[in-house]
């Protein structure tokens, strides 16, 4: 593959900062990589080519003039189809939203990527609505992991992760609502960001679940993660659910190190379920950070429990009017479980919103006494594409809503988490550990995930084509 | 929950009050979903949690 897209997105920034390389360059070679891969990677399912080339030429022009063209000056980039991309039909997956009107304007996240110099380059393949963990698409055919095709990218954002892994782009876009930035991330072995709820604008975006929907970013480096987050950051009043929270740039301490920081492994339900080699390497990543804490965060099966109820309640107030009149043109696997959350007593919900603070008050506990809490990402490496069920906890039980046993009582109360992934000699699918903070400590999080990168210990590496 | 829950007598009940028409195959499907959110409800209704206990979201005019 070209060098302009082996390296990390920073560099090629810098390059092109630098006239070494252009941005018309970077993204002709995303345009010939996304060519030659992604018929069998299925990552994208849109390819915004003559745009990207035209806003690579302003960037260049910016640089040409003397001006500084950003951050992430000619960086390829590429967002979920659930993110608005003027001109396009915003699908979020499904085959309905197609016959929705063409977006009139980019989200807001897009363009603040833009702004920052990155070109975006088209929309990515997911799970129908967001509401799946195993990047398999009813209408678009299946992402695939590209380090191994013939298994599971995950989901939701499964062609986000599969962009990045496959060198197709070097950052991309997803949400996350249960873990769906995390499970792909995990899966396909690369950085991923779920920051803190309320963080990131959500405007210009297609909802699943607005109690918890979160927007973020996947890299290969990271500092790619940190300078996408970065250039995201701020306030958006076309955002009624962001919250008033002071922006925090992570790039500036990311190189700070781990003194006096307070590392601890989740215990109990976090260590109790699983394959073996999700929860090695937890260990491997704490042996690596010096800390041999484990920590309770009790109830964690409940907040599981009480994120999947507000999750179906929910997910089937958005669709109902859908299910109502354009049942058949859902993905089966999504419907079904929309509809049976349309049915489900309105108590329940109440009582797991009730919950989701009792939990958020216990877990704000915690971070008294440590600041990073370390956990698996996901209950095994990535399934085999089209494989339902595994065993888990003893019984066999479905793949696609347990895939994020881990990541969901997390998301459940809006904590921030990166991802990174982990590799074992021999394997060629690698799993994912999430590093944990307080609300709004993205800044701790990507510190903790850069020093495991710099000593080796993770990595995101282009996985090899063919 | 309890043990005379019948998920399909809930399917056949609700998806009239829903105006979803259901297929063989989907109501399956759907009281599987229905059985395992049950399971899920059991677990979060044992919570110790007091009438003052304020849901999440607050909303605010």
């Amino acid at each position: 593959m070209t060098p302009l897209l082996e390296g990390s997105a920073h560099a090629l920034a810098s390059a092109v900062r630098g006239g070494v390389r252009s941005a018309q360059e970077a993204t002709r070679a995303a345009l010939a990589r996304i060519e030659a891969c992604d018929g069998v990677y299925g990552a994208f399912t849109d390819v915004v080519a003559q745009r990207a080339l035209d806003q690579a030429a302003v960037i260049d022009a910016r640089r040409a003039r003397g001006e500084f063209a950003g951050a992430l000056a000619g960086v390829p980039f590429a967002v979920k189809n659930l993110f608005d991309v003027k001109g396009l039909s915003t699908r979020a997956g499904s085959r309905i939203n197609r016959d929705l009107p063409r977006a009139e304007a980019d989200a807001t996240l897009v363009r603040r990527l833009e702004a920052a110099g990155a070109v975006l380059i088209g929309a990515l393949n997911m799970g129908e609505y967001a509401y799946d963990f195993t990047g398999q698409n009813a209408h678009d055919g299946p992402s695939r992991n590209p380090h191994d095709i013939q298994h599971m990218s995950g989901g939701s954002s499964g062609g986000s992760a599969a962009a990045v892994a496959g060198g197709l782009v070097p950052i991309a876009l997803g949400s996350d609502t249960n873990g769906s930035i995390r499970v792909p991330s995990a899966l396909c072995g690369v950085f991923g960001l779920k920051p803190t709820y309320g963080r990131l604008s959500r405007a210009g975006t297609f909802p699943f679940v607005a109690s918890l929907d979160h927007l973020g970013p996947f890299a290969r480096s990271v500092t790619d993660l940190s300078l996408a987050f970065d250039a995201m950051l701020g306030r958006d009043p076309a955002d009624p659910a962001q919250a008033d929270a002071a922006p925090i740039p992570t790039a500036i301490t990311l190189e700070d190190g781990l003194e006096g920081v307070r590392i601890a492994r989740l215990g109990g339900y976090f260590a109790r379920l699983g394959d073996a080699c999700v929860h090695e390497a937890v260990e491997r990543v704490a042996g690596a950070l010096k800390s041999e804490r484990t920590v309770e965060l009790a109830e964690a099966e409940r907040a599981r429990a009480a994120a999947y109820l507000i999750t179906m309640v929910e997910g089937a107030a958005l669709h109902l009017k859908r299910l109502q009149t354009r049942a058949q043109d859902f993905d089966p696997d999504v419907r079904d479980r929309l509809i049976a959350g349309a049915m489900l007593p309105g108590a329940w919900a109440v009582q797991a919103q009730k919950f989701r603070r009792h939990f958020r008050d216990r877990a704000l506990a915690l971070f008294r006494d440590v600041d990073v809490l370390l956990a698996p990402a996901t209950p095994c490496r990535a399934p085999k594409l089209g494989q339902k069920t595994f065993m888990l906890d003893g019984r066999e039980q479905l793949v696609r809503p347990n895939l994020g046993i881990f990541t969901q009582p997390i998301s459940f109360i809006g904590l921030p988490v990166a991802s990174v992934p982990v590799w074992t000699e021999g394997e060629r699918l690698p799993v994912g550990v999430q590093i944990i903070t307080a609300p709004w400590r993205e800044d701790l999080a990507l510190r903790v995930a850069r020093a495991l990168e710099r000593d080796g210990v993770v990595s995101a590496p282009v996985a090899a084509f063919g | 929950m309890t043990g005379s829950f019948d998920p399909s007598a809930l399917a056949d009940a609700a998806a009239p009050l829903l105006d979803l028409a259901l297929t063989p195959e989907s109501r399956a499907q759907v009281v599987v979903h229905l059985t395992i959110a049950a399971e899920q409800a059991a677990l979060l209704l044992s919570a110790d949690l007091g009438d003052e206990d304020e849901p999440a979201p607050v909303y605010r005019p």
